[in-house]
């Protein structure tokens, strides 16, 4: 699984060369609130407090949030 | 600020390869964190309300309340701060070993923690520090964190890095002489990148590495490693659908640490605007996740639960019934509904079902005999714009 | 049609001293390249640079879903009010694809100034434009004078300044 992500990786870096990159008028659609990376960030930490409580895998939120104490 | 001479330079079959770092979320023109060249983005209240409970066959075992708040306040053009605070309340019990709840241990009931940081941007970079507090009445956190992005000259590509040290206190309500710590040090490099009008990418590694105090004081048996290393790998894509009002965003994790907990997790969300003032946001999440090392089975010996077979003669040296150690799956379907009131105000209602069998675990057995543990959350939040 | 006037490019350089040098720069070799003509017709009648217009000519590059651009609108209002008079005419070109979100956007900003609207992004292709708003200020023989990325509130003194000097 390891090895498919980093494929994947690799091929997202590469096709990025053949995609066109969008110039500066034509961010009209990632300017869209539903197209960033994190539209709710309260919504993400409170989900991910939730996953980590229940689950035991973390990372992908960023760092230095706080524990939640899930020994 | 001052202007800059520009160049039209002639480009021979379009976009140099030069071109080929790229672009992240219109920095320009959308304001907020991730856009280091505007600015702190504006002024924002937000409230949510979560109402969480799980349950496993036969009995309801925990349930939350928890309001949480986040506040963003541009200070200036190059200053902003943010700020928020959770609290929870927590009622119900945890089992002692896997399933069982019999002589169940109290949860810790009530928790609070706050966290603020502080962002300078600076033309085409933004740099923050920030710090978080955590307490419950048998655990303190607290944490300190730096953070930089660095957007390049076309504004199609943008560089994150974060560095954070935690420092978390482990008391226990049932043993008043436990008092432990654990410290912690987490890495964070991502990249983002617009392939496209419609196509936004990122790539994020977090590496942390802790030492102290990792076992539950209120398991029965329950000892676990002093160190503990994880790695995780995210990978995340929106994709706007030209011509109609649907993005799709994805999101792959895979996740190892020194425990032996391999996972992976994938989600779909679908954002739909259905007018200009409502959308929907439907989501499914997959998870698994292989068990810890030092796992072990509801398998007991000749003394009965909770004690594994060769524990009296030859006692490993970690083991742990923690069920949220063993190797599961979990599937949930969520949907969210945003509601633009006005130009200030929105509204949102988010409802998820979440289910964790060991039979959904992906690449490997599950755990046996553990009981599938379902749960519901309701979030409902409100917010303004200043 | 003219070919994109071919000038020096740095957009690296921080430090003041060095701008300067690189607007002398840009007036040195201006001088060699012929002047720029965008025939995209603006509401005042004339095209958007060349053709019977005399003035020197602020271009603003603006779109309905760029945030800093509802800051520059009120802004260059006040700059047609007080400078017009004495030469300077204002055209903002918008990029918008759609028509309806472009005048949307018009309705509430009420520009005084003339508005030209290219939805193929043509104009913003030939000068190559790097960021949203983006602003060109030419001379009355239609030679770039300045440029200008973004637009944040603390600018506005500094540009009117440059606005100033450029009519003089």
């Amino acid at each position: 699984m390891r090895r498919a992500a980093a494929i994947t990786l690799i091929a997202l870096l590469l096709g990025g060369c053949a995609i066109e990159p969008p110039r500066a008028w034509e961010r009209d659609l990632l300017a869209r609130p539903a197209m960033t990376m994190d539209p709710d960030p309260l919504e993400r930490r409170i989900m991910y407090n939730i996953y980590t409580s229940r689950e035991n895998s973390f990372g992908g939120n960023g760092v230095g949030g706080g524990g939640c104490g899930c020994n | 600020m001052v202007g800059e001479v520009v160049a039209a330079i002639e480009r021979p079959g379009g976009r140099t390869a030069a071109a080929c770092g790229s672009l992240v979320a219109a920095a320009l023109a959308l304001p907020g964190a991730t856009s280091a060249q505007l600015g702190p983005g504006p002024g924002l209240v937000s409230f949510k309300w979560l109402d969480y409970s799980d349950r496993q066959p036969g009995f309801d075992r925990i349930r939350v309340q928890s309001p949480s708040l986040f506040v963003n306040y541009p200070v200036s053009e190059h200053w902003g701060v943010e700020a928020g605070y959770t609290a929870d309340s927590v009622s119900g019990a945890s089992p002692r070993w896997h399933t069982s709840i019999a002589s169940a241990s109290p949860m810790r009931e009530y928790r609070h923690g706050g966290n603020v940081r502080v962002t300078r941007y600076t033309g085409r970079a933004a740099y923050s520090v920030g710090a978080a507090v955590s307490d419950e009445n048998d655990f303190d956190s607290r944490a300190v964190s730096l953070q930089g992005v660095w957007n390049s000259d076309d504004n199609n590509r943008s560089w994150n890095a974060a560095v954070a040290y935690t420092r978390d206190r482990i008391t226990s309500v049932n043993d008043p002489l436990l008092d432990q710590a654990r410290r912690t040090v987490d890495v964070n490099v991502g990249v983002t990148q617009a392939l496209s009008r419609t196509d936004i990418v990122q790539v994020e590694l977090t590496y942390s590495r802790g030492r102290g105090y990792y076992s539950d004081p209120y398991k029965f048996i329950d000892i676990r490693p002093e160190s503990r290393d994880q790695t995780a790998l995210l990978l995340r894509w929106n994709h706007y659908f030209d011509g109609s009002d649907v993005v799709l965003r994805t999101s792959w994790r895979g996740y190892r640490d020194t425990f032996g907990i391999r996972s992976q997790t994938l989600i779909f969300e679908s954002a739909v605007d259905v007018t200009e003032r409502f959308a929907v946001v439907p989501g499914v999440r997959l998870y698994s996740q292989s068990a810890a090392d030092f796992y072990y089975d509801p398998i007991y010996s000749y003394l009965g639960a909770p004690y594994p077979p060769g524990w009296l003669e030859a006692p490993p040296a970690y083991l742990s019934p923690d069920q949220r150690l063993a190797a599961f799956g979990a599937v949930s379907l969520a949907v969210k509904f945003i509601f633009r009131i006005d130009d200030l105000w929105t509204a949102d209602l988010r409802v998820e079902a979440y289910e964790q069998r060991t039979t959904w675990r992906i690449g490997g057995p599950g755990s046996p005999d553990l009981a599938p543990l379902t749960a519901t959350f309701v979030q409902v939040g409100i917010a303004r714009q200043f | 049609m003219a070919e994109p006037g071919k000038l020096t490019l740095d957009s690296r350089r921080r430090d003041l001293l060095a701008l300067a040098a690189g607007l002398l720069a840009v007036g040195a070799t201006a001088a060699d390249a012929p002047p720029l003509e965008l025939a995209l017709p603006a509401s005042d009648g004339l095209p958007v640079l060349g053709g019977g217009n005399t003035r020197a000519t602020y271009i603003d590059f603006w779109a309905s879903w760029c945030a800093p651009c509802r800051l520059s609108f009120p802004w260059m209002n006040e700059m047609h009010d007080r400078l017009s008079a004495r030469g300077l005419r204002i055209v903002a070109v918008g990029l918008d694809r759609r028509e309806a979100d472009a005048r949307r956007f018009l309705e509430r900003a009420q520009p005084r100034f003339a508005i030209a609207l290219d939805p193929g992004a043509d104009s913003a292709r030939r000068l190559d434009v790097q960021a949203m708003p983006s602003s060109y200020m030419f001379s009355a023989e239609r030679r770039l004078l300045f440029s200008h990325r973004g637009f944040r509130p603390e600018d506005r003194e500094a540009l009117e300044g440059r606005l100033r000097a450029a009519l003089a």
